[in-house]
């Protein structure tokens, strides 16, 4: 059984910053590929995801 | 995509998930309602990269009534989470607040509800046609300004992205005084900025 102190719980909380930092990244990198390139481009990746 | 004077036109590949909403948004075109899709499916519809169990549809009650409920049952349609029929009745009084799927299934479903904010009826008013190239069909949804600054208000992380996805893909085409205003009066000014900051 693993313990948690409260160094692994700081670790953890950083952890998460650091993912949700690198996801808005990625949203709006995304957002500007949409913005950017033809619908017909994006799209065909979208429906990729939505209908997994 | 090109947005312009409150129109929208979209050529992309559509998923089924689209499919789904056009042939919904068409049953309530044919019987006369007025109707404007809000929330996480604008965002989906123009480009955000995730799916969902839900499309929310906002109803002016004025065009609305158990007829009509009864005819949108009968193209095939069932309430997934109002299965007695005084229970239906009882919602139509108050916000409506009835979530349809497709007979067999339960997701996708589609929320109908009335306005309750002053929000909600102007994006009712203000609504945008979205026209699709190789479509026929239409449909409407609300204002971006109106659902950059909703989205913020509702606050989670998911409503966090997809208000960014919204606002970088329009940032050029939407009108900054409207957003800000809105952003004001939602009391989400401080977000707005962390989003710009983004």
């Amino acid at each position: 059984m693993y313990m948690t102190n409260s160094k692994d719980l700081e670790k953890l909380e950083r952890k998460q910053e650091k993912n949700k930092k690198q996801r808005r990244k990625f949203v709006k990198k995304w957002a500007e590929y949409v913005k950017n390139n033809p619908d017909k481009d994006w799209s065909k990746q979208q429906k990729t995801v939505v209908e997994q | 995509m090109r947005l312009d004077s409150g129109s929208l036109v979209l050529d992309k590949e559509l998923s089924d998930l689209d499919l789904k909403v056009l042939e919904f948004s068409q049953l309530l075109e044919e019987l006369e309602v007025d109707y404007v899709i809000v929330s996480g499916y604008v965002a989906i519809l123009t480009g955000r990269s995730r799916g969902t169990e839900d499309v929310d549809f906002l109803i002016s009650p004025e065009t609305f009534d158990k007829q009509k409920f009864d005819e949108i049952l009968e193209e095939g349609y069932w309430a997934v989470d109002a299965t007695e029929k005084s229970e239906v009745e009882e919602r139509m009084d108050d916000d409506l607040s009835i979530r349809l799927a497709e007979e067999g299934e339960v997701i996708p479903n589609f929320e109908l509800f009335y306005p309750a904010t002053s929000y909600d009826r102007k994006s009712l008013e203000d609504k945008i046609t979205v026209n699709f190239e190789a479509e026929e069909r239409k449909l409407f949804i609300s204002p971006i300004e109106l659902q950059i600054s909703y989205k913020l208000y509702l606050g989670s992380e998911k409503d966090f992205e997809d208000a960014l996805h919204l606002y970088t893909v329009f940032k050029d085409e939407i009108n900054d005084q409207k957003l800000q205003k809105t952003s004001k009066q939602m009391n989400v000014h401080d977000k707005f900025k962390r989003l710009r900051e983004t």
